[in-house]
């Protein structure tokens, strides 16, 4: 009996175990998603995106796939999306069992492909700048669109608006890429630049600004010391302006004689120079020392008016750019009187400055009639005060010609320095218009130029053994004085 | 009366100067009566006399020798240097800068040399371009080639010059002068000719500056030229109002010249500096570089006039 009641207790214990062991088979837990990026997926039209997340207890799970809320496929664990039109959409995976649901959303965004409305055909004369505006029709909401015109293999913009310029003529094909995201698109249009006649010298002179000094020559239209034979050209200011434009039209290399600090001129191309970007563009020649070339302004002309604005000028920046000691300064020249004898002719200027103790002379120019005298038979003006003229050998009656005038100021920065040991010389300076700079020295991209203004700004000292190597100011003195030759457009082909 | 006898007492007096000065001096000593116009009316002036400085029949030892570069020019020669002259009894004086002082002079710091050097093409045993070189700096390009007869009129003497101040050497450069070792007088003129250096340089070009050899004529776009100032100073004023007197050596324009290159002998007026002490020249011109001056500056004189 005792052994009875054992044995069914053991029976009672083996079926109880049998029993709850039976019951925990059954409880299945829900299952578990993972590697979903909770960043939206940026894609294109046409992209494909194959979405497989991480599932954990798999066993009896069901699978459901849904775009913005409809479901697009089921059963499967990995889903491939495809980009057929723009806009945003959540795909939702959803994964139940008998434990439980789990669901994760993919945020996916196709964006808009980008379209950009561009003219079939363009033209352009030579040496014309052509604004080519593009729209862009369509394309995702970003920021980071990127634009690169090119012609060939050389890139020659890098904004959506092109200023375009050639300074030769033919076909080209013109490219625009722009770049979103990652969206990429090209378009090619053919772009026909007309051939035009033009000269490579800027030989117009819309002004004349010289700064006199010892045995200046405000008349030169030529070489400084060919006014003997025939480079001085005694005229009313307008006058003037047209012969040198004349002249220099035919020989680029007639040069104005600017003068000592403050002296400028400035001239016009009858083209816009193209700024060819890694290149030098211009080629001026210019009278001076390595130490004390002029200071080179550009212009380009907006508004189209004919004339450099104000807001037009932009210095080309080089190694002096900056160094000024006196950032506003001033001369004011004035005429004063002309004397002769019997055997010379004796003609006074005074000039000041604006300091706070201002620097103050008189320059007297005297020269013996016979060696003043040009082999056609002028009185030479070589050291006259600007426009002053000497017409009348018999009376050698000094009158100042039309338009100029006896009195005048040059403003502007002056860089004080000691030129001792620097030979001046005529020399050719290279100039690229991707240096033009605003007066903060900021970068300032220009499509080409049309205008040019050269100026002294170097103020000169030197040192010289006949007067004790003491440091003088040499800004009157005759060799220190600044001429201008040819300003050539270095593109344009001859 | 007493004015008649005055002025016989002033023209016994030139007559005796005119005597003394031909009977003192060798054969450059050509005493000419001034020329009327150029006379005053005062009897101090019409005691002046004019002396025609030729060069001519001085001795050796005031001549570039050797070779027509002037070995004895130079520190470095172990003869004796060549010695500064001095003419009489003007008192001008052609030497070397810093001659005279009992300390060996070089011609590259400028100053005169007398020569009869007239070399205006290679030599035997000579390639290239020497006879336009420094090797051949004592050379006029005058006369018949190596004939010693390039001197004014066919001479055989004559004075080279160098030197020249520009802004890129005025620190230490002084220019070359002609000065009066006492006294003072009138520097009336002189006869200029190129040298066979410089003018060779002037056809050919040379090596300087931009590297590449630019005959004159096509230096600064056919507007070459080179001169030769001279500037009066009577102790430490100058005269003539500071103004220089030049003559262009060679001018070109659109490439072609205008005057010069002077290979014949061309006078050269000096009068207007007045009365002078000495008389400091430069060269100048447009073959320049920031080295400065790229023409050899040299210039060849003679028959030098002075009225004391």
């Amino acid at each position: 009996m005792k052994n009875l009641k054992a044995v069914i207790f053991l029976k009672l214990l083996f079926l109880f175990t049998l029993i709850a062991s039976s019951c925990k088979k059954e409880v299945q837990v829900k299952p578990s998603i993972s590697g979903v990026s909770q960043e939206a997926t940026i894609l294109n039209i046409g992209d494909k995106l194959t979405l497989a997340p991480n599932v954990t207890n798999t066993k009896g799970n069901s699978y459901i796939w849904l775009v913005n809320g409809k479901e697009t496929a089921t059963g499967q664990l990995n889903y491939t999306f495809q980009a057929t039109e723009a806009g945003t959409f959540d795909v939702t995976f959803k994964v139940t069992n008998k434990g439980g649901t789990d669901q994760q959303s993919f945020k996916l965004i196709v964006e808009k492909p980008i379209v950009i409305s561009l003219a079939d055909q363009l033209n352009v004369s030579m040496c014309n700048v052509l604004e080519i505006m593009p729209v862009v029709t369509s394309g995702p909401d970003r920021e980071d669109y990127e634009y690169e015109w090119s012609i060939g293999d050389s890139i020659i913009g890098k904004q959506l608006k092109l200023s375009f310029i050639s300074p030769e003529a033919g076909t080209f094909n013109l490219t625009l890429r722009a770049t979103a995201g990652k969206q990429s698109v090209t378009y090619t249009r053919k772009i026909a630049v007309k051939a035009e006649q033009y000269v490579k010298n800027a030989y117009t002179v819309l002004e004349y600004a010289p700064s006199p000094g010892k045995n200046h020559n405000w008349s030169i239209i030529g070489a400084a010391n060919n006014w003997k034979y025939g480079d001085e050209y005694p005229l009313a200011y307008n006058e003037f302006l047209t012969k040198a434009a004349d002249i220099r039209k035919v020989n680029a290399n007639a040069a104005l004689f600017l003068g000592s600090w403050g002296g400028s001129a400035t001239f016009k191309f009858d083209h816009t120079v193209a700024n060819v970007s890694g290149k030098t563009d211009l080629e001026l020649t210019a009278f001076c020392s390595l130490r004390d070339q002029p200071a080179v302004y550009v212009a380009y002309d907006h508004n189209k008016n004919g004339m450099p604005d104000e807001n037009e000028w932009y210095e080309l920046k080089n190694d002096d750019f900056g160094q000024e000691d006196i950032p506003e300064y001033e001369m004011t020249f004035t005429y004063n009187k002309t004397e002769t004898d019997a055997r010379r002719i004796y003609s006074y200027f005074n000039w000041r400055d604006n300091q706070l103790s201002p620097a103050s002379g008189e320059v007297i120019t005297n020269k013996t009639f016979t060696s003043s005298m040009t082999t056609a038979g002028a009185f030479s003006n070589r050291g006259f005060f600007p426009g002053l003229n000497v017409a009348d050998n018999a009376t050698k009656q000094a009158v100042m010609l039309d338009g100029w005038r006896s009195s005048f100021s040059r403003k502007g920065k002056r860089l004080s320095r000691n030129l001792t040991g620097a030979a001046p010389f005529f020399q050719k300076l290279n100039l690229d218009i991707d240096m033009a700079v605003n007066k903060r020295g900021e970068n300032i991209q220009l499509p080409g130029i049309d205008f040019v203004k050269v100026k002294k700004v170097i103020y000169p000292f030197q040192q010289d053994l006949n007067t004790g190597n003491v440091m003088m100011d040499y800004n009157m003195e005759e060799g220190r004085m600044l001429q201008v030759g040819s300003i050539l457009d270095k593109h344009l082909k001859d | 009366m007493k004015k008649s006898l005055f002025t016989k007492t002033l023209l016994v007096a030139a007559i005796s100067v005119g005597v003394l000065a031909s009977c003192t001096k060798q054969n450059d000593l050509l005493p000419e009566a001034i020329p009327q116009s150029k006379s005053a009316s005062t009897s101090q002036t019409s005691l002046a006399t004019s002396y025609t400085i030729t060069f001519e029949g001085i001795s050796s030892s005031y001549k570039a020798n050797n070779t027509s570069y002037g070995d004895n020019a130079y520190s470095s020669w172990t003869g004796t240097q060549i010695a500064p002259y001095v003419h009489s009894p003007s008192n001008l004086k052609f030497a070397i800068k810093g001659a005279g002082g009992g300390s060996p002079v070089d011609y590259w710091n400028g100053g005169f040399v007398v020569s009869d050097w007239n070399y205006k093409s290679n030599i035997s045993g000579k390639t290239g371009d020497w006879w336009y070189s420094y090797l051949n700096q004592c050379s006029v390009y005058s006369g018949t080639h190596g004939a010693k007869n390039g001197g004014y009129a066919g001479s055989s003497n004559f004075a080279v010059m160098f030197g020249y101040v520009d802004s890129y050497n005025s620190s230490y450069a002084t220019r070359p002068k002609l000065d009066f070792t006492s006294g003072s007088g009138v520097v009336e003129g002189m006869y200029v000719s190129l040298s066979s250096y410089t003018y060779g340089v002037i056809q050919n070009g040379n090596a300087f500056g931009s590297g590449a050899a630019t005959p004159l004529k096509d230096v600064a776009g056919g507007t070459g030229y080179l001169k030769l100032l001279a500037y009066g100073f009577n102790g430490s004023a100058a005269t003539n109002n500071g103004d220089p007197v030049e003559i262009d050596l060679a001018r070109y324009n659109n490439h072609l010249p205008v005057a010069g290159p002077l290979t014949s002998w061309t006078y050269f007026d000096l009068s207007d500096l007045g009365n002078v002490t000495r008389v400091e020249f430069n060269i100048e011109g447009n073959d320049s570089g920031s080295y400065g001056l790229n023409t050899p500056a040299y210039v060849c004189i003679d028959n030098v006039k002075v009225t004391l």
